[in-house]
């Protein structure tokens, strides 16, 4: 079963994709289906012997281009419609034992190309609205294939929290005539919040954090998507977020669990909507220190209201000081 | 950009692209090799390989 549903209580959509119920789960290391195939060994997801980064299509993607019908009809209240869209896989190295932050600089450097590229590709289905690269990682939050890798899904709309930023930075220009997030970016530079200072790319614990180390990476020109960005804002983008990720490893003395996405401006929308987009990438670690972890608990998951115990003046400069120290392999 | 072993690039017509600039943006690193396949059940794969340092 495969198939959206919209949820007339709250203005959103969701997707079911129960076949995924039956997809590689903890597989053993020997079994990883995104190493490379040895010759000789046992056909993996991916033929190659060795390759840098590879994308293909998710084997059991929650969107498809060539969805079943639905199991249930749908109602004027609750219509219920094909999960259309595209899901790939985005594997970052043939490195099992690698991770983003242990890929170096140039790795990441590439991946930004893979993911422009497939940014672009995507977005050239008329029927898709949204592309969003995302990297789950680690146990804490609850990966079940540990080679490093994300994913890029492609929905037939804008989804509920970037569609809640393009209302909100509406608003903002409305009210100003800027840009809410070039606002941001004005106000935070050379501020105690910062982590990574880049050129073309400012790094910091938003004033806002939902997550107690929580960081975003934002464009400091207006720029909707990665295809735009020339060749000295990738290489900057790619030498921030290197160590953003190092930094998160050198202070938590561990290899950090996150989630990472990368909001970009819709796709496929008229251009005045399109070009209230601006590049950002949001990254949510779970961890809060000691070894705890924060849970999605009563106020976030009813309330939709975050509360966060370390203040993001305290979480900044132990992250800065932290990306600064750490060891970002080029 | 980089031919394998030497050989000149395949056509596009065999399912690779020498230069991937047109898809990636003007901002692509230099060298930038993109592969698009096809996996034996149909579904696509592409390999990004960078460039010479
Ligand atoms: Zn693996
Ligand atoms: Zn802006």
């Amino acid at each position: 079963m495969s198939e959206r549903r919209y949820d007339p209580t709250h203005d959103e959509w969701v997707t079911f994709a129960t076949h995924r119920q039956d997809r590689t789960y903890k597989p053993a290391t020997a079994d990883c289906p995104l190493c490379p195939t040895h010759p000789g060994g046992p056909a993996t997801e991916i033929p190659r012997a060795h390759f840098e980064i590879a994308v293909f299509d998710n084997r059991f993607p929650s969107l498809s281009p060539t969805p079943p019908t639905p199991d249930v009809a749908g109602t004027d209240l609750v219509p219920v419609e094909p999960a259309y869209g595209h899901c790939e896989v985005v594997v970052f190295t043939d490195d099992h034992e690698a991770t983003l932050a242990s890929v170096g600089e140039r790795r990441v450097r590439l991946l930004v190309d893979a993911w422009a590229h497939r940014f672009r590709a995507l977005a050239a289905d008329p029927r898709i609205g949204y592309v969003l690269p995302f990297e789950n990682k680690g146990e804490a939050v609850g990966v079940t294939l540990h080679h490093p890798h994300g994913q890029i899904y492609a929905y037939p709309d804008v989804p509920p929290r970037p569609a809640r930023e393009q209302r909100a930075a509406r608003h903002h220009r409305d009210r100003t005539g800027r840009c809410v997030f070039c606002d941001v970016v004005a106000q935070e530079q050379g501020g105690p919040r910062v982590v990574v200072e880049g050129t073309h790319f400012l790094a910091g614990v938003p004033p806002w954090a939902r997550f107690p180390y929580e960081v975003d990476v934002w464009a400091r020109d207006h720029v909707g998507t990665m295809p735009e960005l020339d060749t000295a804002a990738r290489d900057d983008l790619a030498r921030v977020l290197a160590r953003v990720l190092a930094g998160y490893d050198e202070y938590f003395g561990f290899r950090t669990s996150y989630l990472l996405g990368v909001h970009s401006a819709p796709v496929n929308v008229p251009d005045d909507e399109r070009g209230l987009g601006h590049l950002h990438l949001e990254i949510c670690p779970p961890h809060r220190g000691g070894g705890k972890l924060k849970y999605l608990a009563g106020s976030e998951t009813f309330g939709g209201a975050f509360l966060t115990d370390v203040a993001p003046e305290v979480a900044g400069p132990r992250l800065r000081d932290a990306a600064e120290r750490a060891t970002v392999p080029a | 950009m980089r031919g394998e072993e030497g050989q000149p690039w395949p056509t596009a017509d065999a399912g690779r692209q020498p230069c991937a600039t047109a898809d990636t943006g003007e901002g692509a690193m230099p060298g930038l090799v993109v592969e698009p396949e096809t996996l034996p059940d149909g579904r696509s794969i592409t390999y990004f390989t960078a460039g010479p340092e």
